[in-house]
């Protein structure tokens, strides 16, 4: 036998709006940010621990 | 057939025309009920309450089904884009992917400012793949996907139809069924969309319009506006055209706060 069929429950299209919204609002994978939002910092360049102090001869 | 714009009219046509048994309905209106920006959104919700209290089922055919589904990813992986786009920094050394979902985010702010649903087309939803794929290759876009559409959309979708009571009419070529007692042929359809001047998927429903049972068909639609069509299959049938909402202040300042 066919199931009744029926209209919208009271409320559904408001909450089927809502929950699409709050769908749409998540943070992206955290996988993906990690490599996106990597920031390579200047590499440092080590000093030389006696600095040469040539004197003009 | 009757054009019926209006709530007023819609239950005028509805206290007078048995509607009991369901109406059928296209895209636009199930997009429209989906999504607050768009323009058809705030009547949509009206009607659905109406459809509520009167528990007037909800018909469709397979390819507004499609269509709708279709839509609906698009917008999730636009709304997606953005947050990409909110959650990079911007000295990010991926400077082609921030220039991209940069570009999206202003798109949608802008049309969202004149109350237009801004959603990926097909040519922008491959190149914004080819920029994903390009930063973590080929996983990076499923990845993406599974987080703003994926199984949470596949739930979402059961939630609607059984929640909403959303019927899709299957049916083939010359057959027919106690909601649709003619038959619904191909040819009829062809002969529609030349007639009338329609697309294919239009031409679906309004041939499955003149075949079925129903009494009510709802579109947003403004070319629907068949008021001069005279055939004997849509005699006490009508039409119910959406309408649309101009961006108000309440609607700005909504938009507003969420920018800020």
């Amino acid at each position: 036998m066919e199931k009744k069929k029926h209209g919208p429950k009271k409320g559904a299209a408001k909450k089927w709006s809502e929950r699409l919204e709050k769908l749409g609002e998540q943070s992206p994978p955290e996988d993906l940010m990690r490599i996106l939002n990597k920031i390579e910092k200047p590499k440092k360049v080590a000093k030389p621990l006696n600095q040469s102090e040539d004197l003009d001869i | 057939m009757k054009v019926l714009r209006g709530l007023n009219q819609l239950i005028e046509f509805m206290d007078e025309v048995d509607c009991s048994e369901g109406c059928l309905a296209d895209t636009g209106f199930l997009y429209g009920m989906s999504y607050k920006d768009d323009r058809v959104y705030p009547q949509s919700l009206d009607l659905s309450e109406i459809l509520e209290e009167r528990d007037i089922p909800i018909h469709t055919n397979v390819i507004v089904r499609m269509e709708f589904i279709d839509l609906v990813f698009r917008k999730m992986i636009t709304r997606g884009a953005i947050q990409l786009f909110k959650s990079m920094d911007t000295r990010t050394e991926h400077r082609s992917l921030f220039n991209y979902v940069k570009s999206i985010r202003d798109r949608e702010m802008k049309d969202k400012r004149s109350r237009k649903s801004y959603k990926l087309g097909e040519r922008e939803l491959k190149d914004l793949r080819k920029e994903i794929d390009a930063v973590f290759g080929t996983t990076g876009w499923r990845s993406f996907c599974s987080t703003y559409s994926g199984q949470m959309l596949t739930n979402e979708w059961k939630h609607l139809e059984e929640d909403y009571g959303l019927y899709f009419i299957e049916i083939m070529e010359g057959q027919t069924s106690p909601l649709v007692p003619r038959p619904l042929l191909w040819s009829d359809m062809v002969g529609t969309m030349g007639t009338f001047g329609i697309r294919g998927p239009d031409a679906m429903i309004l041939n499955l319009f003149k075949a079925c049972s129903l009494n009510l068909l709802i579109t947003s639609d403004q070319d629907f506006n068949f008021s001069e069509v005279d055939e004997p299959e849509l005699e006490n049938k009508a039409v119910f055209i959406l309408e649309e909402s101009k961006p108000d202040e309440i609607y700005l300042k909504e938009i507003k706060d969420e920018e800020e």
